[in-house]
């Protein structure tokens, strides 16, 4: 268990805040890891930095703990975060981020695709569709878990967490 | 920080409760018995100071003789005169009716406004999840007010039985140790009568758990058990271990001073009773000699049966006990509903 | 430990069954949602545990002791619907008489609460709005550190900034000291950020009773023809299903989907809706997993 100890009232321990946003659908620890996830990749949080205290959490969002507990836990397992008892939670290992000239090869990729769908007469909307409808497919992995990268279906099949 | 608190000291702390709450009725109730104290001090002071300065004092006697001849014997008749002021001088039955009745009120604006409101205010759904059980806090609280009622009470019916020494001569019937006056006017009386009324309370405010409903019944049942009190003290109390006399012309064959005539009859020697009524009726207009010779030619006596003035005491003093039972009773099962419907 | 056991708990008034038959078995540090429709028998077992009602069948056991007796009352708080209080004495009046009736009371966190409300120490209670009495019964039932906090909504009657502060206040306590609550709530969005534990109660009986983990573990939202509808309920039990055209939206107790059908997890929301829609089949096993 993830306990954050330490009675000292110095706020603002870590440099980011979480926040609740109901209308996703997506339950609360998920989006506490993704925000942790934004935050590395925007350089907000670097390897060292303390993520939010729980009592601090639980205080200000009226969350349970043990969602807070939960997405701490899903982070450990990524290996991006790791707790210190007593002390708190730290970011350990900022996650793999993808190569710019890959990223370049993969916008490229993605252009040709539009142009072949435009040119099958596909409109705007019905490409939104079809790609929201591949990227949730994919994301489910059909029931068996994402095969994103840290995703429940990719440790399945032995991806690289 | 916590504050451990002890429990061995729940009394004094169900006190405070008690303060906090119920101040009005804390103070009112047993000040109402010690206002009626102080009057009736005060009251009988008045009379005895003007008894003796008009001389009057030894008109007041417990002999069974007319008082006003007593008085006329003493001095002359201008005491007739002062004696009949003094009778007229204050109402003695509308005076003990109302120091009586004071159990009574204790009782229904009391003692079942404060169990009943508990329910009905819904403060028994705060009360119920402290610490406390159901059943401490009601008798700590409730308790304490009943404490301090029967004690009031107790030095109310000092002061009444003092005042009624003097007060008692005004009667209309004259004095009278074994008339309902005499007997409620006295400390251990007053005392179990607002016992009775104040566990009648309880229960009726546990039992119904609405305000004004309580005090209906409650007025009702207290009017009942009176009433049931004052007919069975005298035709079943009194005649408790009573003892029967021929009269006859021998002075020694007669029942002692100041006793409790119970029934008189006539009967012959290891007869049956007669019909007193038709006895009676046959000896109307005869002198009593010629009702003497009447009955001994037909071999009949005048019986009494007649309770000793010795025995008074211990009657009395039953009664009261009887009435501290019940209440006994009525807290009992209080207690027990309570515990059977907590907070419903 | 289980905070709380039931075991065929039932409590008649007059004729009708306001709760039967009730199976739980709560464990400890939870905090548990309580949800059903007005007259589902939420108040009555709320009720019970708290001890303001005697059962008439079964029994309950709170914290290890029988619901109603000293030392459950001792550890358990309970506000009731009505809030109920002293309303005719002064708030500081309201806090002595409470701090008398209790063995445990904390005056520190009770005046540190107290203060931050917008409320005097001599106004009378029965003259505070309904929010503000809300807070006041809350800090009371705190200020006793209970190991079990019953409340049936006493939230209701504070406005959103408020509710928020009161239920950050309670997580902390739920973090710091264990403390387990049960509250019944019909506001289901708030459902899944603070409970643990969920108990749906309908008609007097438990329909659901499990943690929030297992039950999202256990329930899918599937979406497929309309047609193979009837033949998915004989594959995987199927809570509710919903027609709309040719397509059909089902929640069923599954975790795998069946092929040809679409899978996501549910939310808390659907899943809660899902319960209540459908009354209770004695066929349908009943779901009851501890953690």
């Amino acid at each position: 268990m993830i306990t954050d100890k330490p009675d000292s009232d110095d706020g603002g321990v870590s440099p980011i805040a979480f926040y609740l946003d109901r209308g996703l659908g997506v339950p609360t620890y998920l989006q506490f890891v993704h925000q942790v996830d934004y935050a590395l990749r925007l350089g907000f949080l670097g390897v060292g930095d303390q993520l939010p205290r729980i009592k601090d959490v639980t205080r200000s969002l009226a969350v349970n703990p043990d969602t807070v507990m939960k997405a701490y836990r899903e982070l450990e397992m990524r290996g991006i975060a790791a707790g210190r008892p007593g002390v708190g939670t730290f970011i350990t290992r900022a996650p793999d981020v993808v190569g710019l000239k890959q990223l370049a090869t993969l916008q490229k990729k993605l252009s040709t695709w539009l142009a072949e769908a435009a040119e099958a007469g596909v409109d705007e909307l019905g490409i939104k569709a079809l790609f929201t409808a591949a990227l949730r497919d994919f994301s489910d992995g059909g029931g068996a878990g994402s095969r994103f990268p840290g995703g429940a279906g990719a440790r399945r099949e032995g991806g690289a967490a | 920080m916590t504050v451990p608190m002890i429990s061995a000291i729940k009394v004094p702390r169900m006190t405070r409760v008690t303060w906090y709450k119920h101040r009005t009725l804390v103070l009112g109730i047993p000040g109402m018995f010690l206002l009626a104290a102080t009057l009736l001090v005060i009251d009988s002071l008045l009379q005895r100071h003007w008894i003796s300065a008009h001389h009057f004092t030894n008109c007041l006697t417990y002999a069974n003789i007319d008082t006003s001849s007593q008085c006329l014997t003493e001095n002359s008749s201008p005491a007739q005169g002062v004696f009949a002021e003094f009778v007229n001088y204050w109402r003695t039955e509308g005076a003990v009716l109302a120091v009586f009745s004071l159990a009574a009120v204790a009782g229904l604006f009391g003692g079942v406004p404060w169990v009943a409101r508990e329910f009905e205010g819904g403060g028994f759904r705060f009360t119920w999840t402290q610490s406390v059980s159901p059943r401490r806090w009601l008798l700590g609280t409730f308790g304490l007010l009943t404490l301090l009622s029967v004690v009031a009470a107790a030095i109310c019916g000092v002061a009444a039985h003092w005042w009624f020494q003097v007060a008692q001569f005004r009667l209309d019937g004259g004095t009278n140790p074994w008339g309902w006056e005499s007997v409620e006017m006295t400390p251990l009386s007053m005392a179990s009568w607002t016992l009775l009324a104040m566990a009648l309370a309880l229960l009726l405010g546990v039992l119904i758990r609405r305000v004004l409903p309580a005090m209906i019944v409650f007025a009702v049942t207290f009017g009942g058990c009176v009433l049931a009190a004052q007919t069975w003290l005298p035709e079943f109390l009194f005649r408790v271990g009573e003892s029967s006399v021929r009269i006859t012309t021998n002075p020694n064959q007669t029942y002692p001073e100041m006793s409790y005539i119970a029934q008189t009859w006539y009967a012959r020697p290891g007869g049956p009773k007669l019909n007193t009524l038709a006895v009676v009726e046959q000896l109307q207009g005869y002198s009593l000699a010629q009702q003497d010779r009447w009955l001994a030619q037909r071999h009949l006596s005048e019986w009494i049966a007649y309770q000793p003035h010795s025995h008074l005491v211990w009657l009395v003093l039953a009664r009261n006990g009887i009435l501290v039972a019940v209440a006994a009773v009525l807290v009992v099962a209080s207690v027990w509903w309570l515990r059977r419907r907590p907070a419903e | 430990m289980n905070v709380i056991e039931t075991v065929g708990l039932g409590k008649r008034y007059r004729q009708t069954w306001a709760l039967r038959d009730c199976r739980l078995t709560i464990p400890a540090g939870q905090v548990t949602a309580l949800v059903g429709p007005n007259g589902a028998g939420k108040t009555t077992l709320l009720r019970i545990l708290a001890g303001l009602a005697t059962p008439t069948a079964g029994t309950a056991t709170v914290v290890g002791h029988a619901a109603g007796s000293q030392q459950a009352r001792d550890a358990v708080s309970a506000v009731d619907q009505a809030v109920p209080l002293y309303r005719h004495l002064r708030v500081r009046d309201l806090l002595a008489a409470a701090r008398a009736l209790n063995d445990r009371w904390d005056t520190d966190l009770a005046e540190q609460r107290l203060s931050s409300l917008p409320l005097t120490m001599s106004s009378k209670v029965g003259k505070l709005s309904g929010g503000q009495q809300a807070q006041l019964a809350l800090t009371l039932a705190m200020a006793r550190h209970p190991r079990l906090l019953l409340l049936d909504e006493p939230l209701a009657s504070l406005d959103p900034l408020a509710r928020q502060e009161v239920l950050g206040w309670l997580m902390t306590c739920v973090a710091e000291d264990g403390l387990s609550v049960v509250f019944s709530s019909h506001v289901i969005t708030e459902l899944e950020r603070v409970a643990t534990y969920l108990v749906v109660l309908s008609q007097g009986q438990v329909q659901l009773a499990a943690t929030v983990d297992s039950l999202l573990d256990s329930h899918l939202a599937l979406t497929g023809p309309a047609a193979d509808a009837d033949r998915l309920a004989g594959q995987v039990p199927v809570i509710t299903a919903q027609q709309a055209g040719r397509q059909t939206q089902v929640l069923a107790r599954t975790d795998t989907a069946p092929p040809g059908w679409a899978a996501r997890p549910v939310t808390m929301e659907e899943l809660v809706l899902g319960y209540l829609r459908e009354p209770s089949p004695r066929a349908r096993p009943r779901l009851e997993v501890a953690r």
